[in-house]
């Protein structure tokens, strides 16, 4: 009697517990998909009203669009402010990530590869500019170069882009240095390179497509950032998103919604540029640098 | 031939003396980040305790006024304490949201490499361009108003652009990517065998996930999440654009002594006390998290 009670309530457990788990899992699989899909609308929802808003045919942004023309891309043609910065913005981009390249890949490379005093408080300070709130990096080199007496405008601007890219120089370049095979070095070392002819003969390229990644991302920031550039532009160096705000601010038009749509293309193709070198070369880390 | 010796011998030095490579691969970026960051941010200490007389005149005689002032007028206490709110409010509603997708993607059998470009497109994209995305969606004639109306929800259109919601939504939008992406690549990276383990010891489901998973993510959320707060925290944008009078947060008040009211001395003022409180705030964070990896295992 005893016995059978045993068996049946130990035949029944292990059907038992399963059943549990898997309404769990089961559960937890729809919870997890159903936020995921929210997620996902919410991401691409906005991005999807600023790129249809583009359309609009009249002055006043309204919804829904009492119809669909490309008038305001024709505008932006013949607005020469909005031109202005926008080439404004694409030279100072462009100086930005070379600047940027030449001083933040010798230091990827020191921070990674040699020991020296001071190297973790280098290490900190290098990302300070991404942690540090933009408006005080804005406030703090107005201050500096007003106080030398240098007028505001682009040396402004250099500088503090430069100064606001170089950690994503530095990261992207030393997340690939630290899969380096250095072998390849020794190699031509022993073979009688010396280290400046191993450097651009064989460092160099290897670590050209993380140059490139930091030097597009480096270019992506200086091309959009905003909130110290207004400390650094005057009028007549308006760049893009200082341009785009003032218009917001004071005249706003679809015609925001069309440089909207440029800067997400923009975003679109660095992101896939990236995305599809780091595929064919090594796995990227977590910026899909 | 003296230049070509005098390089050798340059070439020599550098080779043997680490102390003199490590100087010449770092020096540049060393100085420029010492001049143009670390020198003005002592420059932005001097500024503070500077005089200021009315109608833009500096005097560089010391006082503590800027910071008597700061301390007696409750209204910059409230805007100190709105930005930490505003900061905290966003991280926990993107975590909130950002966790569970991460999850998602982590766990995918099948590749995600898809889903994972489509999250990295947002965060590239222009911060200004994502808040004001918002301000089409959220404005009296915009996207939510119609659909409302549409479907008969409202009768007349609501007030929703200009509100303190608004700011938290249009952040809490903008920070998705910057807290999903450091999340996912920590998931991305626990041993699956680890999970397996606890489960073979009897855990199910979701023991398996709050014991093992969950401890293991918490690099990956606090990075996440220490990201969305200074992001937050020293928000310009999306209070500017989508926020009403009373909406400003430190960044607004800031640029607002330096650009239209000329104040710099009180400006430097706000800005060290603002860059003190989130440091003195990040590392008690930091203290408490570093507690936490070390007790939180033996739980």
């Amino acid at each position: 009697m005893d016995q059978t009670n045993n068996v049946s309530t130990l035949a029944k457990r292990p059907a038992f517990i399963p059943r549990r788990s898997q309404v769990l899992r089961l559960m937890s699989g729809w919870f997890l998909r159903l936020v995921t899909i929210v997620v996902y609308v919410f991401l691409y929802l906005p991005i999807l009203i600023v790129i249809i808003m583009s359309f609009h045919p009249e002055i006043y942004l309204t919804f829904p669009l009492p119809g669909y023309s490309l008038r305001w891309y024709e505008e932006l043609l013949h607005d020469e402010l909005m031109i202005r910065a926008t080439l404004n913005s694409l030279w100072l981009g462009g100086l930005t990530a070379l600047l940027s390249a030449i001083i933040g890949t010798p230091c990827a490379l020191g921070l990674v590869r040699l020991d020296f005093p001071g190297k973790r408080v280098l290490n900190t300070f290098v990302f300070a500019p991404m942690i540090i709130p933009q408006i005080i990096t804005g406030i703090s080199l107005l201050i500096l170069l007003n106080f030398i007496r240098i007028p505001r405008g682009y040396p402004y601007l250099i500088i503090g882009h430069v100064l606001l890219t170089l950690p994503y120089i530095v990261v992207t370049v030393s997340s690939q240095l630290y899969g380096f095979p250095r072998d390849l070095e020794e190699a031509a070392l022993s073979m009688g390179a010396n280290e400046i002819q191993t450097f651009f003969e064989v460092t160099l390229p290897l670590i050209a497509p993380s140059i490139f990644a930091g030097m597009l991302f480096a270019f992506t920031v200086s091309f959009q950032e905003f909130v110290a550039t207004q400390m650094w532009a005057t009028p007549s160096t308006y760049t893009l998103p200082i341009r785009i705000f003032a218009r917001i601010r004071d005249a706003l038009t679809p015609e925001v919604n069309v440089v909207g749509v440029l800067t997400i293309l923009l975003s679109f193709g660095v992101v896939a540029i990236v995305q599809i070198m780091s595929r064919r070369g090594k796995r990227g880390n977590r910026y899909g640098i | 031939m003296t230049t070509l010796t005098a390089r050798l011998s340059v070439m020599q030095r550098l080779r043997t003396r680490p102390f003199l490579r490590g100087l010449v691969l770092v020096g540049p970026a060393a100085t420029w980040l010492f001049l143009f960051l670390a020198v003005p941010l002592v420059l932005v200490l001097v500024y503070s305790f500077w005089t200021y007389r009315p109608g833009g005149i500096m005097e560089h005689t010391f006082t503590l006024e800027n910071y008597a002032r700061f301390l007696s007028q409750p209204v910059y206490g409230r805007i100190l304490w709105r930005s930490f709110s505003v900061g905290l409010q966003t991280t926990v509603l993107a975590l909130l949201l950002s966790y569970p997708t991460a999850y998602y993607l982590a766990r995918r059998p099948s590749g995600s490499h898809l889903l994972i470009f489509l999250i990295l497109v947002p965060f590239w994209t222009s911060y200004l361009i994502r808040i004001f995305s918002w301000m089409l969606i959220l404005m009296e004639r915009g996207v939510l108003n119609s659909v409302l109306l549409g479907l008969g929800i409202i009768s007349q259109p609501v007030r929703l652009l200009f509100t303190p919601l608004a700011v938290v939504v249009g952040m809490t939008y903008s920070a998705l990517p910057f807290m999903i992406l450091p999340i996912y690549s920590v998931l991305k990276g626990i041993n699956p065998d680890l999970i397996q383990a606890a489960k073979t010891l009897g855990a199910n489901e979701l023991q398996a996930f709050v014991e093992v998973t969950l401890p293991l993510s918490m690099p990956g959320v606090l990075a996440g999440s220490v990201m969305v707060f200074i992001q937050g925290a020293g928000n310009f944008l999306a209070p500017a654009i989508l926020g009403g009078t009373g909406a400003d947060l430190m960044a607004n008040v800031i640029a607002n002594r330096f650009i239209e009211a000329f104040n710099w001395p009180f400006g430097s003022a706000l800005s060290m006390v603002f860059l003190v409180a989130m440091l003195v705030f990040l590392l008690l964070v930091n203290k408490w998290a570093a507690l936490e990896s070390i007790y939180g295992p033996n739980k």
